[in-house]
């Protein structure tokens, strides 16, 4: 899943990139509202964390114009303006929460993953496809009862595929939302990173490759 | 009801009325009865005749007495019907009073109740109260301008806090987020913690500055300032002494020109410290190699303080808010300062009765200048224009 984090403290960048990481996230950064309106508009993200006082431009008004654009980017407001008329006026402006600084870092991935498995009907944090589970809160993966150890973007490929069981998706879809933008869409490492993910899960099919079209995670027959 | 002033007016108006008008009627009644004899009729009897045949004895009265007679009788009338009108009058009086009464102290009535309904977190309220221009109206008005007054210090008060809870914000979840997400995590690298560990440190310094700064404007707004007899020139060249070591660290140099005999009343740490703020935000804005001109002296009776530095200068627009708190040009968001230096410069100057200003054109850089009135005084506004030619 990838996620757009727009606020201008780059100190306060730093942690939330390094914690977002962690927690198996692709992450962008934008420091004011122009370059956050830039990159809203050339990528595609899962969801934007918006700090509402930005330098070039006001968050409210970025909410906006996400959700005019039609854009079906989850927002979560991360500010300081804790008034009720501006968390009222966040939430109407088209933002899915709102979040008071200052936060608990926890509290923050967990409102992240619970917006996040909206789009896919999940109840909880923990994702099953027949014997494939994957706890997204511990970011813990197990397949038939056996865990198993991934990277991080083997773990975001496999997540991204499990939220899509049955659905074919395309190299460039997870280069979209498993990578940041600091990516070269012209390499390999889709493919590379899928052909790890299949030698780990040690079972043949699980993944299967449609030709030129992309991948697809077999549904359970059952 | 006794300890009303309605009653009290009322019972006062018609007692003194009717003291006044027994007096009047005690006086007509008391000169009527001196210029007339009033006596009782004395019947005499006379042998009357007609003709020579005698009739007999019967009573007569002379003429005098019937006229005393008369006398009495309207002395009489006249004291009951006096009687009678006091008493109506003192009656009607009391009602009048009361209603007078009344709508003279409608106005205070109007005025209690709306002070009543002012609570201290709404006072957007106004008397209002419309009428003639009278005492009660300067009354009305006098407490409604008390309570713009009210109203602007609450709201300023408001303001600071918000914005004071607001500037605090960031720092606190700048540390929590980094402690969270960094250094609470048992995988971070190493690598990653001491990154963190520095963030935090900038983000603890920073709240530190601002709760200090924070402080000195609460403290200048409370107390009175140790007022010593001082020399202006002296406390501006302490100042240059505090910062020529960090202007020497960025390269930047500071002058000097200090006039003699500026001698005034004021607390000199104050104005040391708001002459250290001016020469702070001039080095920080300073672009490497530049000069810094502090300078002191006396034009049209006024003494003055100027630091002028050649580093981006302000906006027309930006040069009103530049000594509001929390205030900060647009691109200086991302360095670590509070936003509070010039405002606690205003307050100290304002204090010691003197008046801030600048001068600035974008990209040429900025004078502060702060005008301060000498020992003995200064008639008059500090002059329009800057002194540093």
């Amino acid at each position: 899943m990838r996620l757009l984090v727009v606020e201008d403290e780059e100190d306060l960048v730093d942690a939330l990139r390094v914690g977002l990481v962690r927690a198996g996230y692709a992450v962008d950064v934008a420091y004011d509202a122009p370059s956050a309106h830039e990159k809203i508009q050339v990528n595609t993200y899962d969801l934007v964390l918006l700090d509402l006082n930005l330098p070039g431009g006001d968050g409210f008004q970025l909410c906006r114009t996400v959700r005019a654009a039609g854009h079906g980017a989850r927002i979560i407001m991360v500010t300081a303006r804790d008034r009720l008329d501006d968390r009222v006026r966040g939430l109407d402006e088209g933002a899915d929460d709102y979040l008071v600084k200052p936060f608990a870092f926890p509290e923050l991935l967990a409102r992240v993953r619970a917006l996040l498995r909206r789009d896919t009907g999940g109840r909880t944090s923990v994702l099953q496809v027949g014997g494939l589970r994957i706890d997204t809160a511990r970011l813990e993966v197990s397949l038939d009862g056996r865990s198993l150890a991934l990277t991080p973007k083997e773990y975001g490929v496999l997540h991204y595929l499990m939220t899509r069981p049955g659905h074919v998706v395309s190299s460039e879809e997870l280069l979209e939302h498993v990578w940041d933008e600091h990516t070269d869409p012209f390499t390999s490492t889709v493919r590379v990173t899928v052909g790890n993910l299949r030698r780990k899960l040690q079972e043949e099919g699980l993944i299967e490759t449609v030709i030129s079209r992309g991948y697809r995670l077999k549904e359970p027959s059952s | 009801m006794i300890h009303t002033i309605r009653f009290r007016i009322t019972v006062l108006y018609s007692g003194l009325l009717f003291v006044l008008a027994a007096l009047v009627l005690g006086g007509i009644y008391f000169a009527v009865s001196k210029t007339t004899d009033q006596r009782p009729v004395t019947t005499e009897f006379a042998k009357t005749y007609s003709g020579t045949q005698y009739l007999g004895k019967r009573e007569v009265v002379f003429v005098e007495e019937v006229e005393n007679a008369v006398n009495v009788e309207t002395m009489a009338t006249l004291r009951n019907y006096s009687l009678l009108t006091l008493a109506g009058l003192y009656v009607a009086s009391l009602g009048i009073g009361w209603v007078l009464a009344g709508r003279v102290l409608r106005p205070v009535r109007s005025i209690t109740r709306t002070t009543e309904e002012i609570q201290a977190t709404d006072l957007k309220r106004r008397i209002k109260l419309s009428g003639p221009r009278d005492e009660l109206k300067d009354l009305a008005d006098t407490i409604d301008t008390m309570l713009d007054r009210l109203e602007s210090a609450f709201s300023a008060q408001r303001q600071l806090i918000d914005d004071a809870s607001h500037e605090l914000r960031s720092p606190l979840t700048i540390i929590r987020a980094n402690v969270d997400a960094v250094l609470a995590a048992p995988d971070a690298s190493e690598d990653e913690r001491t990154r963190a560990v520095a963030i935090v440190d900038r983000a603890t310094t920073r709240m530190t500055t601002l709760v200090e700064d924070l402080l000195a404007t609460a403290r200048r707004q409370g107390t009175a300032f140790a007022d010593a007899d001082l020399d202006l020139s002296r406390v501006v060249g302490e100042a240059c002494e505090e910062y020529a070591t960090p202007a020497a660290a960025r390269g930047v140099t500071i002058t000097r020109d200090l006039g003699a005999g500026l001698e005034m009343t004021g607390d000199s740490d104050a104005l040391r410290r708001s002459v250290a703020n001016l020469l702070s935000n001039a080095v920080r804005l300073s672009p490497p190699g530049g000069t810094i001109r502090a300078a002191a002296g006396r034009t049209d009776g006024w003494l003055w303080v100027a630091v002028r530095d050649d580093g981006p200068g302000l906006r027309e627009a930006d040069q009103e808010r530049v000594f509001d708190r929390f205030w900060r040009a647009e691109g200086s968001r991302r360095d670590r300062h509070t936003g509070l230096g010039l405002a606690i410069v205003r307050q100290i100057v304002e204090s010691h009765g003197g008046r801030v200003a600048v001068f600035s054109r974008l990209g040429e850089g900025a004078t502060f200048v702060l005008w301060l009135p000498p020992r003995d005084g200064v008639p008059g506004t500090p002059p329009e224009d800057s002194p540093l030619r």
